[in-house]
């Protein structure tokens, strides 16, 4: 791999760490890290995180300084007495840190059926333009 | 886990050795190539509760809209089958992908049996939630004991 590739790979930075700050430290729930797909074209990044069982106001995305932060709190309904569980509620949290330069203002986040799809247009001075050559008539 | 008791006299251990030594490279190997096409957790993942009158399970499905899941129950079981679909958005490159695509079928014996014509079930925010009610027969009654 070219050191090129890799100055543009898109760093996880450790959840739990970050999950374990000041804020959180009160908190019995476990912090749990949700499976993210990460695309990238010319024009920005695309980001999808799987956050079933989550209510669309519990999410929370920050892009602050060259990282991005996904936290989510999932409930869930505790009815009866539990048989099986393999799942529970938890603070989901992911952070990354995007190499290149995202144009905030136009982040655009979207959820469905507990899939979070969100859009990073990266800031105009880095997108590549396309000069278009007039023909002088 | 099972405990291996070493005999010195057995000469087939060396081949239990041998096989042991074996699965334990195919595991590590299926942990480098083969999380893509052998999940080798359970999915979905449920959870499964009882309200006395009704069971209910959850199932984690995120992606998955109802017509994406087949549902069947008989008295004492559930299943649950379908298929998410990897979708990579054509024009992009790939950093990472760890939600993968996967065809999945899975049971759930019942403690209890259920009244198969009164379940219940509905996708809210990638959770898949079943009502199961109880068989009348099969929901507990309190018994009052008399004295004398």
């Amino acid at each position: 791999m070219s050191e090129n590739s890799k100055s543009n790979q898109i760093e996880s930075i450790d959840a739990t760490e970050a999950a374990t700050s000041a804020a959180e430290s009160t908190s019995t729930r476990p912090s749990v890290a949700p499976p993210v797909d990460i695309y990238e074209n010319a024009e920005g990044y695309l980001v999808f995180a799987d956050l079933p069982g989550v209510e669309g106001d519990a999410i929370d995305v920050r892009y602050e300084e060259g990282e991005l932060s996904l936290s989510a709190r999932r409930d869930l309904a505790a009815e009866g007495d539990p048989v099986a569980a393999e799942f529970r509620a938890v603070d989901f949290r992911r952070v990354f840190k995007i190499p290149e330069d995202v144009d905030a203002a136009a982040i655009d986040a979207e959820f469905e059926n507990g899939v979070l799809q969100l859009r990073l247009p990266k800031a105009k001075a880095i997108q590549p333009r396309k000069i278009n050559v007039r023909a002088s008539a | 886990m099972f405990s291996y008791i070493r005999d010195p006299y057995d000469p087939l251990q060396a081949f239990g050795l041998f096989r042991r030594r074996m699965d334990h490279l195919f595991r590590e190997l299926d942990d480098v190539v083969g999380t893509r096409t052998q999940p080798r957790e359970v999915w979905p993942r449920v959870n499964l509760a009882d309200t006395k009158d009704a069971f209910i399970l959850q199932a984690e499905i995120p992606g998955l809209g109802v017509e994406d899941i087949d549902l069947s129950v008989t008295a004492e079981s559930l299943t649950l089958r379908g298929e998410r679909k990897e979708k990579a958005p054509e024009g992009y490159s790939v950093h990472r992908q760890e939600r993968r695509g996967l065809r999945f079928s899975r049971s759930v014996a019942l403690p209890a049996r259920v009244d198969v014509e009164r379940v219940s079930a509905e996708v809210r925010n990638g959770l898949l939630v079943v009502t199961l009610p109880k068989h009348p027969e099969d929901r507990p009654r309190s018994i009052t004991i008399k004295t004398n």
